[in-house]
């Protein structure tokens, strides 16, 4: 082989679209745009197989295909001769390719007739060069690959991330990380609540907003997808697609009063969104963009879903910690500590759950309800100090049983509280406990359903 | 169905525009072969099509292709995908007369606007917008296919017998 495959993985993006040719047993040609050339190790690929049914009765007769792959980076094109193997329905290379399959084609609106049927698997024979046009400057060498080195970045972080024991420095520790170690500029976790419908942002890094409480639908772009899919997904050249921004800004369902922007380039170039796995479900993703293109390479890959994996492990555990921590031994200058002039008004609307102060949208399901029911107790009896045992256990809060991101959710409404500076906020003075700081006094009204 | 129904006014039309250009052959060595073309110029009769192939790019596509060699030639539309594939015969290959050329540098241009305009980095497009060395390809249709992406891929749109 002329060219080693290795050196060919910027053209395998879906970038500039491949092209596929077969003859039939009487040696008539057949040509075809393919949408993913998927590099499944040094001697083969796998072709997407969506619809060019007679490519695929062509290769079942003859065995034999060609194909013309173009790195997007530099436009050098490569021309491959396969020999057909067999058809994947499923495994790892399959379900990878769905996920991207699925993340191009909602970025080019296509929607579900991009569903991927089978992947075929090929040998590759030979891969060569197309010689560049007269008038083209000389080839560029591709891009030195530094293998594992980004790998060994993430191992060193993925260990930092697990000698945390709070859910919320193993978030910051993460996205510190992201930015410092791995140079990732614009990075998100968004958290996914198990049979919820959406993602929620917890924290960003490098957006002019926080967005905290910000969501993603399932299965909407490549944030929505990776998580959907629990596989990593990666765009490396968003020019031509119907931007994820866009697509969410434009979405019909938002409800503007109780809508968060979600932090996001305007213009990203370069996506990728890597699922957080625990137990075999996704918790959340780890999302980080660029504004150019081909800022991610297939190791950038692999290191965000390590760090991911771990991320999700630790949360998880600091989960299971945080409810067998004894109750919390309250002092009795807690009760009299602030007496602070005003008052502001909490406003409950039971159909969502959603919360707004002072006429300010803050947040809605379950952190919207925890909230509230705080004030409630606070209101009510003056006590500040809560245990996530005790709000666990509360029925009224109808959290699901063992499925209740408490971490989580506290972590979401703390942070949001901080970020629209609320007269009400969560601290955590020891692990299993929930502190109410209030300046001011609440009203609380209860808004009827609908 | 008469021959001259295979590319009808609207495909001779598509073909003829700014839409990106592949065809495959079959070899000398006897397997499938890829190429670019350059342009397309469809005949006055709409009989045959004239195709403009840089050979030093795609010399495994010509390496096969005589009077009678079959064709595939597949025309696709970067805007919406909206494509086309002719299936035919090649008649003959041939110099490039200064009326090729000009249709080829036309389409060249036209397709470095539309391309740049969705988007594309003038070095994505260098590599393979040829303007110069190439050969006229005449190629008759025998059979026309839609073949945007979609369900209806591959739905043959007419052919005559050979």
């Amino acid at each position: 082989m002329s060219v080693p495959l290795s050196a060919i993985r910027d053209c395998l993006e879906g970038v500039i679209p491949s092209i596929v040719a077969t003859l039939d047993p009487a040696g008539t040609p057949n040509v075809s745009y393919l949408s993913q050339v998927y590099l499944v190790d040094e001697a083969h690929v796998a072709l997407s197989n969506q619809f060019f049914s007679k490519t695929v009765a062509n290769v079942k007769a003859t065995g034999r295909a060609a194909v013309v792959v173009v790195d997007g980076r530099t436009g050098q094109q490569y021309a491959l001769d396969l020999a057909y193997e067999r058809s994947l329905a499923e495994g790892e290379t399959f379900e990878r390719m769905a996920a991207q399959l699925k993340a191009i084609s909602s970025q080019h609106a296509v929607g579900e007739v991009m569903a991927l049927r089978s992947a075929d698997l090929y040998r590759v024979i030979d891969c060569r060069a197309v010689p560049a046009a007269a008038a083209a400057v000389a080839v560029k060498p591709p891009e030195p690959v530094h293998d594992g080195e980004r790998l060994a970045l993430a191992a060193r972080l993925a260990a930092a991330v697990a000698a945390q024991s709070d859910a919320d420095a193993m978030i910051d520790r993460t996205l510190d990380g992201l930015t410092r170690d791995l140079g990732f500029a614009n990075v998100m976790v968004l958290s996914l609540d198990e049979g919820a419908p959406r993602l929620t942002t917890l924290a960003s890094r490098g957006y002019a907003v926080g967005g905290v409480g910000s969501e993603v639908a399932l299965g909407d772009g490549s944030i929505g997808i990776a998580a959907a899919t629990l596989r990593p997904v990666r765009l490396s050249d968003m020019s031509r697609g119907r931007r994820f921004a866009e697509a969410v800004r434009d979405s019909a369902e938002i409800d503007a009063a109780r809508f968060i922007p979600l932090p996001g380039l305007v213009e990203p170039q370069s996506q990728l969104a890597a699922p957080m796995i625990s137990r075999g479900k996704a918790m959340g993703v780890l999302f980080a963009e660029s504004p150019d293109r081909f800022s991610f390479t297939a190791e950038d890959e692999d290191a965000l879903t390590l760090i991911g994996a771990q991320l999700a492990a630790s949360l998880r555990l600091a989960e299971l910690e945080a409810r067998e921590t004894a109750p919390v031994v309250r002092t009795t200058a807690d009760a009299a500590a602030d007496v602070v002039a005003g008052s502001f008004r909490v406003k409950s609307f039971s159909f969502d759950d959603s919360l707004f102060i002072d006429d300010a949208y803050l947040i809605k399901g379950v952190p919207g309800r925890l909230l509230f029911h705080l004030l409630q107790v606070f209101v009510e009896t003056g006590r500040r100090d809560f245990t996530n045992r005790e709000v666990r256990l509360e029925p009224s809060l109808r959290l699901p049983d063992l499925k209740d991101n408490l971490e989580t959710r506290l972590i979401l409404l703390r942070r949001r509280l901080d970020e629209k500076a609320a007269p009400v906020r969560l601290t955590r003075p020891g692990r299993g406990q929930i502190r109410l700081e209030v300046q001011g006094t609440p009203r609380l009204e209860l808004a009827p359903g609908g | 169905m008469g021959w001259r129904r295979v590319i009808d006014q609207d495909l001779a039309a598509f073909v003829q525009g700014p839409v990106m250009m592949i065809l495959a052959t079959r070899s000398a060595a006897g397997l499938p072969a890829i190429g670019r073309a350059i342009g397309a110029r469809v005949t006055s009769g709409r009989d045959a099509i004239d195709i403009f192939v840089s050979p030093s790019q795609w010399a495994d596509v010509l390496s096969g292709v005589v009077a009678g060699s079959q064709i595939a030639f597949t025309a696709c539309r970067p805007s919406d995908y909206k494509t086309f594939q002719i299936k035919g015969e090649v008649l003959d290959v041939s110099p490039m007369d200064p009326a090729d050329q000009a249709v080829a540098e036309r389409y060249a241009d036209d397709m470095t606007r539309e391309l740049l305009g969705l988007g594309l980095q003038p070095h994505q497009i260098d590599h393979w917008l040829t303007r110069v060395g190439l050969v006229r390809l005449r190629l008759q249709p025998r059979s026309t296919f839609a073949q945007t992406p979609g369900p209806g891929a591959g739905a043959q749109l007419a052919q005559i017998a050979p």
